[in-house]
C-alpha cells in the first residue's frame, strides 16, 4: 500500500480544501456582520455548528456502515464504521469544547443542563462507551457485531438532539430558537459555505482514516 | 465586560489546531505502519536489526 497523499487526487483535494478553509476563515472575519450583544462571539457559530453537523453526519455514516455490515458480512463496513466513529467523536469533542466557550460570555456560565446540551453530551458518552467496547470487548468478531449494533442504536439520539429545542418546553431551553432560514443572507450564505467546506473536509478525513486503518489491519495480519 | 475577540480566537485555534493535529497524527501513524510493513516484507526485524 502506498501513502495516501502519494495519490494526486488526494493531494489536490487536501490543497483545495486547505485553501477553501483559509478563505472561509477570511470570509468570516472580514465579510460577516457583527451581531449586536455578541460581537466576535457570534462568529464562533460559523465553526461550532459545522463541527456539530460533521459529527452528526459521521455518526450517520456509522449507522449506515453498521447496517451494511450486518447485511453484507463484509469487514470493510466495520472499518468504515470505526473510522467514522473516531472522526465523529473528534468533532463532537470540539462541539462540547467550543459550545461552553461561546456560552460563557453569552449565558454567563459555560454549561447549563438544558435539553440540547444534555442530549449532545449523552451521544458523546455513548461513543466513549463504543470505543471502550471496541478495546475491551473480547473476541474480535463479536466486537465487530456489537460495534455495528451500538452504532445503529446510538444514532437514535441524533434526531432527538435536533428536535430537542422544540420537544421540551421553551422555559427550560437556552439554545437560540431562531430557524436558520430566518437568518439574513449576510449570515446565512457564509454559514452554508462553511458547512459545505467542513463537509468536504470530512470526506477527505474519512477516506484518509479508512486508508490508515486498512494499512494497520494489513500490518497486523502480516505480523 | 467579556473580551469577545478572545473567545472567538480561542475557538478558532482549538478547532483548526485539532484538525491540523489530526492530520499530523494520521500522517505519522501511516508512515510508521508503512515502514513496519516494508521491513516485514523484506524479512527484516521490526526493530530494524
Amino acid at each position: 500500500m502506498k501513502p495516501f497523499f502519494n495519490n494526486k487526487k488526494n493531494r489536490s483535494g487536501l490543497v483545495l480544501i486547505a485553501a477553501m478553509m483559509l478563505f472561509n476563515v477570511w470570509n468570516v472575519i472580514m465579510n460577516t456582520p457583527m451581531v449586536p450583544e455578541q460581537h466576535w462571539a457570534q462568529k464562533i457559530f460559523y465553526v461550532h455548528v459545522p463541527s456539530a453537523w460533521v459529527g452528526f453526519l459521521s455518526y450517520f455514516v456509522v449507522m449506515v456502515a453498521g447496517i451494511l455490515f450486518f447485511m453484507k458480512k463484509d469487514d470493510y463496513w466495520d472499518l468504515v464504521g470505526l473510522a467514522a466513529a473516531e472522526i465523529g467523536t473528534v468533532f463532537m469533542s470540539l462541539v462540547l469544547i467550543t459550545g461552553p466557550i461561546w456560552a460563557k460570555p453569552i449565558w454567563g456560565k459555560p454549561w447549563i443542563w438544558e435539553p440540547r446540551l444534555t442530549t449532545t453530551l449523552i451521544l458523546f458518552l455513548i461513543y466513549i462507551g463504543y470505543f471502550m467496547m471496541r478495546t475491551f470487548g473480547g473476541h474480535i468478531e463479536r466486537v465487530k457485531r456489537y460495534a455495528a449494533a451500538v452504532g445503529i442504536i446510538a444514532f437514535v439520539d441524533v434526531p432527538i438532539i435536533f428536535v430537542s429545542v422544540k420537544f421540551w418546553t421553551p422555559e427550560i431551553q437556552s439554545h437560540p430558537q431562531v430557524e436558520m432560514a430566518q437568518q439574513p443572507s449576510g449570515i446565512l450564505i457564509p454559514f452554508l459555505l462553511s458547512l459545505s467546506i467542513f463537509t468536504l473536509l470530512y470526506v477527505l478525513m474519512l477516506k484518509y482514516r479508512i486508508h490508515v486503518i486498512r494499512i494497520n489491519s494489513r500490518v497486523r495480519a502480516d505480523v | 465586560m467579556y473580551n469577545f475577540f478572545g473567545y472567538f480566537m480561542a475557538v478558532y485555534l482549538i478547532v483548526f489546531g485539532t484538525i491540523l493535529g489530526w492530520f499530523i497524527i494520521q500522517f505519522r501513524i501511516e508512515s510508521r505502519l508503512l515502514n513496519k510493513n516494508k521491513n516485514s516484507n523484506e524479512g527484516v526485524n521490526l526493530d530494524g536489526t
